[in-house]
């Protein structure tokens, strides 16, 4: 079941399933390797509602809520 | 020949400018340092060209100021130097395509190959060649591996053009990956762990804490210990006593003398007060913050400050020039470019302009409030903070439009390395002695004629209204509303020898630091947000630098 990036726990893995947003958010997204079909693993958030930090191509990528809660994921059962 | 320097942010170009062109440029770990063009010359046996660094983008389709400045280029460049990191290849190379499709040749300098190499990524360089069509040179810019080969495809460079859809391209860079790069991979390390302390709540809270105490602490010690038991004693007894007996010997007693030697002296306050005062603050800052930048924290305590900072409207990547503005407001002004709107950098402008001090300031009001009351400091800085924070909120408020969502790139830790830090501060000091020192001396030598001449008497007696009976100041106060405009520190160094009493001393560096910035700003912020912004800013920053001091004089009055 595809559950929001806010929702993954930190240190889980999944895939990105669907980014529910306009051209512009998914191209800022896409630029810095956040797609559909990517594997990201949730490494850190900022405090009170903070940032999603996630990991995607051994990169690390903030994510700010308003953002992370577009993003639908699969985790990934290890 | 004109070659661009161009890339995704953070992958080291401007360490590369500096290599290929000798000039020296700011460069940190975090994305988004450079947000202007910057140019040299290169030359390199016949080779002749000018190297211009770019700010850094993920795509030719902008999505803030810097990145605008970066797409605009493209087509001016003969050349582009294409710089990717060798470790986020699949990323980098989406920017590498929208290159090619622009039909500009291009050499591709793959750097951070070292780290790449680290990390147990490798490249097969000839096969990506190849398949991009163009040369690839594998690059370490920090030591300089792999320069001379770079510059020595330059004339090698070649256009591939393709024209490919957005879903086209990141199959094909899908392909190239595939073919080109194989990972050892690895288990997560014990390292890794400890790098991601710091953007967890738990962790990351307390550290941030530390880091900002440690930063505060280190800058106060540093620049007071260099001043007190350096700079100090080095200019009272080793340069001013003779500039004062030279000066009494050959001049005669009167207004000349007193406008070298006395009170507002151009040769003792013109040379103690940048260089024995302002200085050791400006040195003791710029090295915190140049290691602060180098070690790749910075983005790091974005995140932490991410939601407390969407309440006063901006994201937590408002960090930077905000922290930058704590060195000069001019470069914390500038870095608002990395922001994603002129909302979010109006708010960041406002607030700077009125109640950051940048490092100047800082070492005036230290010198102006810690020899007396180490509370009285922290007190002032408190009442800054608290003020960005409700201005914060009200602004938020009024003006129209939302605040974008936090994005950004964490950089992995580096160590900052001593010499690029030790370069990063003398380019600093170096600006500081040519541009703001002549100035300083210029502030001091109008303020000792106003003094010398009586007319700071008459101007005394015109403020008295404001300096003396809405903030309860000595008329002679009236001094530091002059040189403030011309610069920061200058509103609080004239109020040094003035025998003040505490709650006066907090009255005038509340006064001079709300007060306007100095008037190297007033041309930035016009340029960047529009005259009218910018008297609007400057209004603003004069009628809320004399509410502040009121209330507080006010206050003072009653309580004390």
């Amino acid at each position: 079941m595809d559950i929001q990036l806010l929702e993954l726990g930190t240190g889980k893995a999944a895939v990105i399933k669907q980014i529910d947003g306009g051209y512009g958010l998914k191209r800022r997204l896409t630029s810095l390797g956040i797609r559909v079909g990517q594997t990201v693993r949730r490494v850190g958030s900022g405090p009170f509602n903070g940032p999603i930090v996630v990991e995607v191509d051994r990169a690390r990528v903030a994510i700010g809520k308003g953002m992370a809660i577009k993003i639908f994921v699969e985790e990934l059962r290890v | 020949m004109k070659i661009l320097l161009m890339g995704n942010p953070n992958v080291g170009k401007s360490v590369l400018f500096s290599r290929l062109t000798g000039v020296n440029v700011v460069a940190s770990n975090y994305p988004g340092t450079t947000v202007e063009l910057k140019r040299g010359a290169l030359k390199f046996g016949s080779l002749s060209a000018e190297v211009i660094d770019v700010p850094g983008s993920y795509t030719l389709d902008p999505t803030n100021k810097a990145e605008e400045v970066a797409v605009e280029m493209v087509k001016e460049g003969d050349v582009v130097i294409n710089v990717i990191d060798a470790t986020h290849l699949e990323r980098n190379l989406h920017l590498t395509l929208e290159l090619l499709e622009q039909e500009v040749p291009m050499v591709v300098a793959l750097n951070l190959w070292d780290e790449a190499r680290h990390k147990g990524v490798t490249i097969d360089v000839k096969r990506l060649e190849e398949l991009l069509g163009v040369p690839v040179v594998p690059t370490v810019s920090v030591t300089g591996e792999g320069i001379k080969e770079l510059i020595l495809q330059i004339p090698e460079a070649r256009s591939q053009p393709h024209q490919r859809t957005g879903d086209e391209k990141w199959t094909e860079i899908g392909n190239i990956v595939r073919h080109v790069q194989t990972l050892t991979h690895r288990h997560h390390t014990f390292r890794e762990r400890i790098e991601d302390a710091a953007i967890r709540p738990s962790t990351g809270i307390p550290l941030a804490i530390v880091v900002a105490l440690l930063t505060f602490g280190a800058v106060v010690g540093i620049g007071m210990g260099l001043r007190t038991f350096v700079l100090l004693p080095f200019f009272e007894n080793l340069v001013f006593p003779p500039i004062r007996h030279a000066v009494t010997a050959v001049i005669p007693e009167g207004f000349i003398r007193e406008i070298l030697i006395g009170h507002f002296g151009v040769l003792i306050d013109g040379i103690g007060w940048p260089l024995a005062l302002v200085l050791p603050y400006l040195l003791a800052f710029y090295l915190v913050l140049a290691i602060l930048e180098d070690s790749g924290y910075l983005p790091r305590l974005a995140c932490m400050l991410d939601t407390l900072f969407h309440k006063i409207g901006v994201h937590g990547g408002a960090v930077i020039p905000f922290l930058l503005g704590f060195g000069c407001t001019v470069s914390g002004i500038l870095s608002t470019r990395i922001l994603d709107t002129r909302r979010e950098g109006i708010i960041v402008v406002a607030l700077m302009c009125m109640a950051i001090p940048c490092a100047a300031q800082t070492g005036a009001i230290i010198a102006l409030l810690a020899e007396k009351s180490i509370v009285a400091l922290v007190f002032v800085y408190l009442i800054a903070f608290l003020f960005i924070f409700i201005a914060g909120m009200a602004l938020n408020k009024m003006l129209p439009g939302s605040t974008p969502s936090f994005l950004m790139e964490i950089p992995p830790y580096r160590l900052p390395n001593t010499t690029s830090v030790a370069k990063k501060v003398w380019m600093h000091i170096r600006t500081f002695l040519f541009t703001a020192v002549p100035l300083i001396v210029f502030g001091v030598f109008i303020a000792g004629i106003l003094y010398e001449s009586g007319a700071l008497y008459h101007i005394g007696i015109l403020l008295r209204p404001v300096v003396v009976d809405l903030l309860g100041l000595p008329a002679e106060a009236s001094v530091s509303l002059i040189l403030g405009i011309v610069r920061r520190e200058l509103a609080i160094t004239a109020l040094l020898g003035l025998g003040l009493t505490l709650g006066q001393l907090v009255v005038g560096a509340i006064v001079a630091l709300f007060y306007i910035p100095c008037a190297a700003v007033l041309p930035v912020l016009a340029q960047e947000f529009g005259l009218r912004y910018a008297v609007v800013i400057v209004l603003s920053t004069i009628v809320i630098a004399f509410i502040m001091g009121g209330m507080l004089n006010a206050a003072f009055t009653v309580f004390l």
